[in-house]
């Protein structure tokens, strides 16, 4: 399965989402953010780092990039696309998720190894997990506390939208402690911990993160 | 720090200023507020107004 990796300008987690794609068995393929042919990939990853230099907000340019007017209609159409820490974002101002992530609550940078607890296994990204599976993989943000309105908040929790919360502390003050969501049809995920960064034991804190991938790869072979 | 005067509230944030060589017809506010409400702000997160000064 070919998987698209975009890399916007100061996007920095692209290698390690190819390489995640590779250890989940698929096969990564980059898309570079001025292009807009998505070169017939199964799945998209949006990557952390900081797109566009984060300039205006995180991920307020990116949307407007001409590899997100490919992706945008095509994730509304049911592409699988996931969004990690700055992708998040992007898929936030993209409007393709609801909600916005703002400075964290205690307006320090974080990076450190966080447990999160995946809540919602039927989306794309989440169903190679077990229902309530507690995973640790790398948390590093300045921007990650997800804020949306309260009538949004009930809707994300009545249709079961929150994929993922924060386990013990809630580290950037997001409501409700979500730590990722999906869109109503599944198929779109933003998560702002990084599982792209635990996918061995050798290089991250655990191999947690790889079920992220396996469970887009497996389900489409 | 010595200051002594009390405002009644104290406001901090982003201002963009643009500038146009004539003032903007209603079309031109329409789209400045377009772009205000799509690009220049995220109205999940944030309040705008919008000041014509001649």
């Amino acid at each position: 399965m070919r998987v698209g990796v975009v890399t916007f300008p100061g996007t920095l987690d692209d290698h390690d989402a190819a390489r995640a794609v590779k250890y989940a068995g698929g096969e990564p393929v980059s898309l570079w953010h001025g292009d807009t042919d998505l070169q017939g990939v199964s799945g998209v990853i949006l990557p952390g780092g900081f797109s566009y230099g984060d300039y205006l907000r995180c991920g307020a340019i990116a949307r407007f990039s001409p590899i997100m007017n490919a992706i945008v209609p095509a994730a509304e159409n049911g592409l699988p696309v996931l969004g990690i820490c700055n992708g998040f974002q992007v898929l936030c101002e993209s409007h393709l998720l609801p909600g916005a992530l703002t400075r964290n609550v205690g307006l320090h940078f974080l990076c450190r190894d966080q447990e999160i607890e995946i809540v919602n296994k039927d989306s794309a990204w989440s169903n190679d997990f077990s229902t309530h599976q507690k995973i640790t993989i790398p948390l590093k943000n300045g921007e990650g506390s997800y804020q949306c309105d309260d009538k949004t908040l009930q809707q994300l929790e009545e249709n079961s939208q929150v994929i993922a919360r924060y386990v013990g502390v809630n580290p950037n003050g997001s409501r409700n402690a979500i730590a990722g969501i999906t869109n109503k049809k599944g198929n779109v995920v933003g998560i702002m911990p990084h599982p792209e960064h635990a996918i061995d034991s050798l290089t991250g804190p655990s191999a947690d993160g790889l079920a992220f991938f396996t469970s887009l790869v497996k389900a489409r072979v | 720090m010595g200051f002594t005067f009390s405002p009644t509230s104290v406001r901090q944030g982003k201002s963009f200023i643009l500038t146009l060589d004539h003032l903007p017809s209603a079309a031109e506010l329409k789209e400045i507020e377009s772009a205000a409400t799509s690009l220049l702000s995220n109205p999940v997160i944030e309040t705008f107004t919008i000041r014509v000064e001649n």
